[in-house]
């Protein structure tokens, strides 16, 4: 398949270049209306369909191609783990895309992206033809990557890192703990979705824990050496929940060896942990339908920047988790902003719109405890080859109540914020 | 030669976007914003559509010079032009202020 770069990516001018060098003709100057399937209803692929249909006002027929008909975000389900959120108030429906913008939303499963047709196969044997075809699946769990790990076990020692009922059972087995017993978690290693997330559930597990159950201790058995906004966590476990978290790096341990999930026992050079709950999060790789589109290069989807195009088929722009956008992190703010670049992109290419400079941006905020909020959040460009880091900034440790409360009230509104930017 | 019409073509939309007020560019920039700015006050971050454009304009400029805090404000109007904050300023002005 061809590769794309920045010098052959698609602006609506360039489309009247290449109309003037006779090549094919763009969809709009055939007069017929152009075609966008979204695979995928997360932060890349809701907001995707919702700026294309919105901006397009028309002029471009968008499919959303999505399993489930209530979306429950990963973000912010750790605070419905902490008790601070019901699980309601994650969960977000497909009406108004459909009936506000107009986009096609068929909730089935996307098993098959034939490039050469421009076709993708649906699960219920359908085939649904695209101009453009935008692919955000999020991830997929490496389940061998932990020994004794398996996709049986993720109801025993729930990863929880697709939100959703995986979250609720997770909820339930810390709630229903013995009195002084271990909560054991197992992070992943890099790249993985959203990098604060295991440690702002390690916070909102030890928030609930302290309050029920405050003889109970977590080990992290962490197969990493340091993990994102670490001064701030640990100056926050320190502070709110003293004696309750051991945080233990690979170099410590050796790494798991082995779990026994009958037994609930995880094995590491320096002890058998014995849990009373856990969550084993696995090394990730970009939704399987990536692989069966064509575009993984290992586990993830190189991209052209500019565009968030697939360096191995220009007709598919792929977002969020499963791509690899360099500097950025798997986030949904993350995803929510290469939507927006690659809905301005695909409009220029569709119907002649104009194109401006690509810009990116992300900010995770993560709770320590109930009123204490941290941020981390850059500003990206895009490179010839890469996503680049423009500006940056970070939490300090030491901040007062007030601005960390405020900082927590700040997360609360963008929640709602970005919900409706993806849903409304 | 393809090279130079896709050069030429992104000249001629950036040189474009840096007319004064720009609805389609402020437009674009926006979608920034709106990740935490919707139309509707969301708790504490305020909404900002209908906003003074002169106000829009003095505020994201004390931001730029971090002459007011928040950090996350203050990286957003970092790498904002002039021209951009008069297109975003222009674009938000424009919109209908929620009830």
């Amino acid at each position: 398949m061809a590769i794309v770069d920045r010098r052959k990516f698609t602006t609506g001018l360039l489309g009247l270049g290449a109309v003037s060098a006779g090549l094919n003709l763009p969809a709009y100057a055939q007069g017929k209306k152009p075609k966008v399937v979204v695979i995928g209803g997360g932060a890349g692929g809701a907001t995707a369909a919702r700026y294309i249909a919105k901006d397009s006002k028309g002029a471009i027929d968008v499919t959303l191609i999505e399993p489930t008909r209530k979306y429950y975000t990963c973000f912010f389900s750790n605070l419905y783990l902490g008790g601070l959120r019901d699980y309601e108030s994650i969960g977000h429906t497909y009406d108004t895309l459909a009936s506000g913008h107009g986009v096609n939303v068929i909730h089935d499963w996307a098993v098959s992206v034939d490039g050469a047709a421009k076709t993708v196969e649906l699960g219920s044997g359908a085939k649904v033809a695209y101009d453009r075809l935008v692919i955000s699946p999020g991830i997929d769990m490496k389940y061998d990557s932990v020994p004794g790990y398996s996709v049986e076990g993720q109801d025993t020692m729930p990863h929880a890192w697709k939100s959703g009922t995986q979250v609720a059972l997770l909820k339930s087995q810390v709630e229903n703990m013995r009195e002084g017993g271990t909560f054991v978690m197992v992070p992943p290693p890099n790249p993985f979705r959203c990098p604060p997330g295991p440690y702002e559930r390690i916070s909102m597990i030890a928030h609930v824990l302290s309050k029920k159950n405050p003889t109970a201790k977590i080990v992290v058995l962490d197969p990493k050496e340091k993990f994102s906004k670490q001064g701030l966590f640990e100056e926050g476990w320190q502070k709110h929940y003293p004696d309750m978290i051991e945080w233990i790096p690979a170099s410590v341990s050796g790494g798991v060896k082995n779990i026994n999930m009958d037994t609930m026992e995880i094995e590491t050079d320096i002890d058998t942990f014995k849990a009373d709950a856990a969550s084993v999060v696995p090394a990730q790789k970009a939704g399987a339908i990536c692989d069966r589109a064509g575009i993984t290069d290992g586990d993830w989807c190189p991209i052209v920047p500019a565009t968030m195009q697939s360096r191995a088929d220009e007709n598919i722009h792929v977002l969020g988790d499963a791509s690899v956008a360099s500097a950025m992190p798997k986030s949904g703010f993350s995803a929510n902003s290469q939507a927006k670049v690659a809905a301005m992109a695909i409009r220029g290419a569709l119907t002649g719109s104009k194109v401006f400079d690509p810009r990116f941006a992300n900010t995770c905020w993560s709770l320590i405890d109930a009123n204490d909020g941290v941020k981390v959040g850059a500003n990206y460009k895009a490179g010839t080859d890469k996503i680049e880091v423009a500006d940056k900034f970070i939490s300090k440790t030491g901040e007062d109540e007030a601005l960390r409360k405020e900082t927590y009230e700040e997360s609360e509104s963008w929640y709602t914020a970005i919900s409706a930017d993806m849903f409304s | 030669m393809r090279g130079a019409v896709a050069a030429l073509s992104y000249i001629c939309v950036m040189g474009s976007a840096f007319a004064e007020g720009d609805p389609e560019y402020g437009q674009y920039l926006s979608s920034e914003c709106v990740t935490c700015h919707q139309s509707a006050v969301t708790g504490t971050i305020p909404a900002i559509a209908g906003m003074n454009e002169e106000g829009f304009i003095a505020l994201m400029k004390l931001y730029r010079s971090k002459q007011l805090e928040n950090k996350t404000m203050q990286t957003v109007a970092m790498r904002l032009s002039d021209e951009d904050i008069a297109a975003l300023a222009a674009y938000f002005s424009a919109l209908k202020p929620p009830d």
